[in-house]
């Protein structure tokens, strides 16, 4: 997903911050049996520095992303932005058919390859979607370690990037290696810093597409850091399912007729 | 008992049983058929009467919370949903504190989503897929369908309640359910806040500013 790719070169930065915020921002586990099941479920033992993580991520927000993204939907027309997503989504399938490969799904991988060479070609670049039949496929390296077996972990807060676990932490750092079309780039046309372009572009595309999503789902939030936390691990959940109903996590409704029981 | 006096006695028998034994397995299949066919055909006409009801522009604020107010008493288990939000912390609530939350909770629901209802623009579903999940529930799945966009799944878990009357008890966007993510976000103001009655005071507080701004 775009949102993950946020200021990647970063990164570093984010993982010294965790280490040394590790120590500081353990939350103490509660010794009462229910509460301590709670604590389990919500697996979030860096809970207290993970809401500070998450009040700076929105400051920065607040101050350069968000003001930069109004301006840019004020200036720009909407169907250039429309270019400008199909343009950005289509240089994510390279990566995504190379996830779906390994992912040993073989058909999502051709339907993301047959997406990219239609769109460059047909599609003037990706600038337009020549295929609105065939949606889109996302897959990353968080994703594929899923499928491979890797549990996700305690949930973490990542500096500038948002919303994350060691398990798509992981999945970034090694995207931010072997991404093709960064890979290209930087080997063939010694223009690697046309990745932090799209970078930059892609955070702000990315923004753009969920402004109002987000803002209804902060106006409307009694702890806006909870609940991103739980759209962040349900989004990625259904991700890594492409979308299958969830055994488990349990799906809201086994939630509600396991309370009804009593 | 009597021992069996001919081939004809057991082959009675044996015709008895099976058709009991038909009888036993068969009405549990058949009733998930109907159950699930019933599911979608509830949903179908709960949409149109969404979309109907609550959808024109010329309603005043007003008046389209009273009607999804009528429309969540018709379509949702109101009581069950709030319940299975508040997890293990409606127990220990009085039926005062449990039902003070239920109402909360409603409106709450009505002030955050009747705004989305203002900008219907004709998006038609596509259904999918039935299917009975047990536990006495079915979903059923469908796409929402708009120019130009990508499709938006939902998945809606309806049971049927007494009387064969069927209820919506959670929808899930794109595969985020409503009722896991408002028990997480609850359950971290109840744990933080410590009771059921200060969730309720910070509930009504945050009806009272979405109530104002829409």
């Amino acid at each position: 997903m775009n949102r993950f790719r946020r200021l990647r070169p970063l990164l570093p930065f984010a993982a010294a911050a965790l280490v040394a915020g590790f120590v500081a921002g353990c939350a103490t586990p509660p010794s009462n049996p229910e509460d301590r099941a709670e604590y389990d479920a919500t697996n979030d033992p860096l809970e207290p520095l993970n809401r500070h993580i998450f009040n700076f991520n929105r400051g920065v927000d607040f101050w350069l992303l968000r003001p930069v993204t109004v301006t840019y939907r004020e200036l720009v027309p909407d169907a250039v932005q429309k270019m400008v997503t199909n343009f950005l989504s289509n240089l994510r399938q390279p990566l995504a058919a190379a996830n779906a490969l390994l992912q040993n799904n073989p058909e999502r991988a051709g339907q993301a390859f047959g997406r990219f060479v239609t769109n460059t070609f047909v599609g003037v670049g990706g600038l337009f979607d020549a295929m609105p039949d065939v949606p889109a496929v996302n897959e990353d390296f968080g994703q594929t370690f899923a499928v491979w077996g890797s549990g996700e972990g305690p949930y973490l807060m990542l500096p500038f990037i948002g919303p994350s676990n060691p398990r798509d932490a992981a999945g970034l750092a090694v995207e931010y290696f072997v991404d093709p079309v960064d890979l290209v780039l930087s080997n063939h046309f010694d223009a690697a810093y046309l990745s932090n372009v799209r970078l930059g572009a892609e955070a702000v595309d990315d923004r753009s597409n969920n402004i109002d999503t987000l803002d209804e789902i902060e106006r409307t939030s009694l702890d806006f850091y909870a609940v991103v936390r739980s759209l962040y691990r349900q989004r990625r959940s259904d991700e890594i399912r492409n979308g299958e109903r969830p055994t488990t996590p349990p799906s809201g409704g086994r939630i509600f007729s396991e309370t009804q029981k009593q | 008992m009597r021992p069996l006096r001919s081939a004809g006695n057991v082959l009675v028998a044996a015709i008895v049983a099976l058709l009991i034994g038909a009888w036993l397995l068969a009405p549990p299949a058949a009733r998930a058929d109907a159950f699930t066919d019933g599911a979608r055909t509830y949903v179908r006409a709960m949409l149109d009467d969404g979309i109907r009801t609550l959808t024109p522009r010329e309603l005043t604020d007003a008046e389209r919370r009273q009607r999804l107010h009528d429309f969540i008493g018709r379509n949702v288990d109101l009581s069950g949903v709030a319940k299975a939000v508040l997890g293990r912390y409606w127990d220990p609530a009085t039926p005062v504190q449990r039902q003070e939350f239920t109402d909360l909770f409603e409106q709450y629901l009505i002030l955050s989503y009747v705004n989305s209802l203002q900008t219907y623009t004709g998006e038609t579903f596509n259904f999918l897929n039935t299917a009975d999940s047990g536990h006495g529930l079915a979903v059923v799945q469908l796409q929402i369908l708009e120019q130009g966009e990508a499709p938006t799944r939902l998945d809606i878990d309806v049971r049927q309640a007494a009387g064969g009357r069927y209820q919506v008890v959670d929808m899930a966007v794109d595969g985020v359910s409503i009722i896991t993510a408002k028990r997480s976000e609850f359950g971290a103001v109840l744990r933080q806040s410590g009771g059921i009655d200060r969730l309720n005071e910070i509930l009504r507080k945050k009806n009272a500013t979405l109530g104002g701004t829409n």
